[in-house]
């Protein structure tokens, strides 16, 4: 089964796209939704996806820019870009960066199997499923401290993940993802999420509202954020900015 | 009656073209110039030149006068010498008949006296009983009859001194026909004193024409005339202050009887008042004058006609100068005609030619040659108006075109299929996940939304109908977003009714949603009212979205940035609308509102 994620601002063309598609018979499997670019950068590790579909237009990091970067870290990845008819000259952007289809909106089911029918023989041929990588994990230490470090000092950038780090870093990512768990009993994801959370927090000590919270600890998608946050604090993130503001009081 | 003449002309004259100014101008200076140098002719210089030709005319009568006056002194000369001759004197005193020695004494000593004399035809010597004696020049008639009493009483009458007559009172008469001029006086003896005989000495009556000869030419005519029959007192030549005594009724054939020699024609005129002084008788015609002089001690009158042209008179020095003078004159006209032409009408007549242009619709320039002075300048001037007015012409045209574009974009924007795309993604998941009451719902939303939204291609719709166009797309805006904002309005009644440029409000509401709202991430607000207050019509479009600062605001109105061009179009078209007449007022907090606040004066609402 090739792994596939929704990336779209609209629950409803990722909710079509579920429902109208037959996966199973093509051999794939939806693993993952995210509503913005910015929740796909912190997903996508999780979930390891061999075809993305992307809306081209979202709020916060677009479809051309979250392709760049996806690409750039996983070069096996097939991207399909969803796009509006008359979005035409904002979508000749996407030439030379390795987008593998195009699907315009409103969407119609046989462009979709069709352009998946052809991605999935391309799949087959660069990545036959039966096959079991080999991963070639080197023993070496892991520097713990110094990926913390890492975190630390970039967190507030938005386009960080496992993935980035462990290049950045020069590790193997699942690698990183293991020994960093084992080492801290926590991944690095959540690591990750955790220390802007925290930040966050103490952001909203000084009264600062949801949207410039969020851009300011790296997740400038403020639904996202949100999500993140009341599933990380148990409370929304105004219902925490009133509590804050009660104190003061 | 003047006053309107002096109207009518100026008005006549103010109408006129410049080339007819110029050109009536000219007429009137010229008729002018000619004017005056007429009377200035005709009343200084021709009054002088007639004065001078009378002066030069008297003068040639009084040398005509004087030379004839000095033949007749040295026939009275020669006379007094035969007179006193002893030989004549025996002669007389004697009683011989015929020519006995005596007689040819005399003759001879006659002949002494007369060798010099050039005019003499004849010299007779009468005797008292009219017996006579003579030398002729060629043959003379002689008729003895008319020396009746009253012949002899004129020359008696004399005392001893002469009298001409012509013809000798008509006792002689020449076989040619031509008249002598007869010198006739008495002779006394020295002793007794007592007449003893007369004599008759004839000239030939080229003693009188060539006292004229000189003079004479096709201009100038002169005659003699004999005016002995038409004295009323015919005993004795009447003195120079005697005019009266000439009798005027002269009729024509006596006239030319009295004709001695010269211009037969002139005995027309020869009725007129003879002063006995050379004077003007009478400017017969305009050139011509007329001349009378009587020959002292005789019935002789001369006359002179003169023909001769008033410029004859003009020295060939004035004449010239005259002539070179109306030359330059004429020359100077013309030069300075050709000037005004070449200079000045004939560049303005070009100009308005090509300014003429412009009411045909072509503001074109104006690319002719014209000189370099004020025409030139004008030109210059005229072209440099022209560009600006090109410019401002383009400029409004890039204006309307602009706003025309605008307002095309704006509708474009909304037209593109875009949000019907999506909408219709939308409902394609209502009708996988919701009851069919809410797919219903969308669909129909959708279509009412749509039908309001083109509007029958009218470019102005109620605000009501904006409002419900702007509640459709809010509902589903939701359906696709799902719970991100609350609307809510606060409107007089009164303002439903306000007639507004279609899709003001939605594009609003659509700017606060992508850049207010959905950046926020929260669940947010949208306000939407008019208010009558201080005779305004206020509207007001409130989000509590993410805001913006002050910085951004001036660029979206200052048309730079580029994210809100759509803001910025619809705020332009509401401006444009309604004549710049409104005031919008763009109000916000960073992270709290974003407000616009459109104030329109009640006198220029309108309402559907």
């Amino acid at each position: 089964m090739y792994k596939v994620m929704l990336v779209d601002d609209e629950k409803a063309i990722r909710s079509i796209l579920i429902k109208t598609i037959n996966w199973e018979e093509k051999g794939l499997q939806v693993v993952a939704e995210a509503s913005s670019g910015i929740e796909a950068i912190n997903t996508i590790d999780d979930v390891v996806p061999d075809i993305i579909f992307v809306d081209i237009r979202m709020p916060f990091m677009d479809g051309i820019e979250f392709a760049k970067l996806a690409i750039k870290r996983y070069p096996d990845l097939k991207i399909i870009m969803l796009t509006a008819f008359d979005d035409f000259s904002y979508a000749k952007q996407c030439i030379g960066i390795g987008v593998s289809d195009y699907i315009l909106k409103p969407i119609v089911r046989d462009d979709i199997n069709e352009s998946l029918d052809k991605i999935i023989n391309e799949l087959k041929v660069s990545k036959p499923l039966n096959v079991f990588e080999s991963e070639n994990e080197k023993e070496c230490s892991v520097k713990i401290e110094e990926v913390k470090e890492y975190i630390k000092n970039n967190y507030s950038n938005q386009t960080i993940n496992l993935t980035s780090i462990a290049e950045n870093m020069g590790y193997n990512p699942s690698y990183l993802s293991r020994k960093f768990k084992d080492e801290m009993g926590i991944g690095i994801a959540s690591y990750l999420t955790n220390l802007r959370i925290n930040k966050a927090k103490e952001l909203a000590k000084e009264g600062m509202i949801m949207y410039m919270t969020a851009d300011k600890v790296g997740v400038p998608d403020p639904n996202y954020f949100g999500k993140i946050f009341k599933k990380n604090v148990g409370v929304s993130y105004s219902d925490y900015l009133k509590k804050q503001d009660e104190k003061d009081v | 009656m003047i006053k309107n003449w002096v109207h009518k002309i100026t008005r006549w004259y103010s109408t006129r073209k410049l080339r007819d100014k110029v050109n009536a101008l000219f007429a009137v200076i010229l008729c002018t110039y000619f004017l005056i140098s007429f009377l200035l002719y005709q009343f200084l210089l021709k009054d002088y030149i007639n004065t001078y030709v009378h002066s030069a005319n008297i003068d040639i009568m009084t040398s005509i006068e004087s030379s004839v006056s000095s033949e007749f002194r040295d026939a009275s000369n020669v006379s007094k010498w035969i007179m006193e001759s002893n030989e004549v004197l025996t002669y007389l005193k004697s009683d011989e008949k015929g020519t006995s020695g005596v007689a040819y004494d005399a003759l001879n000593s006659i002949y002494r006296f007369t060798t010099s004399e050039d005019y003499l035809s004849s010299v007779y010597i009468f005797k008292n009983d009219k017996t006579y004696i003579n030398i002729s020049n060629g043959v003379t008639y002689l008729d003895l009859s008319k020396m009746d009493d009253s012949w002899y009483r004129d020359i008696i009458a004399e005392q001893g001194g002469y009298i001409i007559k012509v013809n000798g009172g008509g006792v002689f008469h020449q076989v040619s026909g031509k008249s002598v001029i007869s010198f006739i006086r008495t002779i006394y003896d020295f002793n007794t004193q007592r007449p003893v005989g007369t004599l008759v000495m004839n000239y030939f009556d080229s003693i009188l024409s060539d006292s004229y000869a000189s003079f004479d030419n096709s201009k100038k005519k002169f005659a003699y005339f004999d005016i002995s029959d038409y004295i009323s007192m015919p005993n004795r030549i009447p003195n120079e202050t005697e005019n009266t005594y000439f009798n005027q009724n002269i009729s024509t054939k006596e006239k030319k009887d009295s004709f001695v020699i010269g211009d037969k024609s002139l005995s027309d005129n020869l009725q007129i008042n003879v002063d006995f002084t050379p004077k003007i008788i009478k400017d017969v015609g305009v050139r011509k004058s007329l001349y009378t002089e009587r020959i002292p001690n005789s019935y002789l009158v001369l006359i002179e006609e003169d023909n001769t042209s008033t410029i004859r008179y003009l020295s060939p020095g004035v004449i010239i100068s005259i002539v070179v003078f109306i030359l330059i004159t004429i020359i100077s006209f013309g030069l300075f005609g050709i000037f005004l032409k070449y200079s000045i009408t004939s560049p303005v007549e070009k100009l308005v030619a090509s300014m003429d242009n412009v009411k045909n619709g072509w503001l074109r320039r104006v690319s002719l040659k014209l000189p370099d002075d004020e025409i030139g300048q004008l030109k210059d001037s005229y072209n440099q108006m022209l560009v600006e007015i090109n410019k401002l012409i383009e400029e409004l045209i890039e204006k309307e075109t602009a706003y025309q574009k605008a307002e095309l974009d704006a509708l474009q924007e909304q037209i593109k299929p875009h949000f019907l795309y999506n909408t219709l993604d939308t409902i394609g998941y209502l009708s996988l996940e919701k009851p069919r009451e809410e797919v219903y719902d969308a669909i129909e939303t959708l279509g009412s939304f749509y039908r309001k939204f083109l509007s029958k291609g009218q470019s102005e719709i109620s605000f009501l109908d904006e409002i419900s166009i702007t509640k459709n797309y809010l509902k589903l805006q939701k359906l696709r977003y799902g719970d991100i904002l609350r609307d809510s309005y606060d409107i007089d009644e009164k303002a439903y009714k306000v007639k507004i440029p279609r899709l003001i409000f939605q594009p609003l509401v659509e700017n606060a949603i992508y850049h207010g709202i959905r950046p926020k991430g929260e669940i947010s607000d949208i306000k939407i009212s008019a208010k009558y207050m201080e005779k305004q019509l206020v509207f007001t479009i409130y989000d509590n979205g993410v805001g913006t600062d002050k910085e951004v605001i001036e660029k979206i109105l200052n048309d730079e940035d580029s994210k809100s061009f759509g803001l910025k179009k619809t705020l332009d078209r509401l401006k444009k609308y309604y004549d710049n007449k409104i005031d919008i007022e763009i109000d916000s907090k960073v992270g709290f509102y974003f407000m616009i606040k459109i104030s329109v004066p009640e006198e220029i609402v309108q309402y559907i």
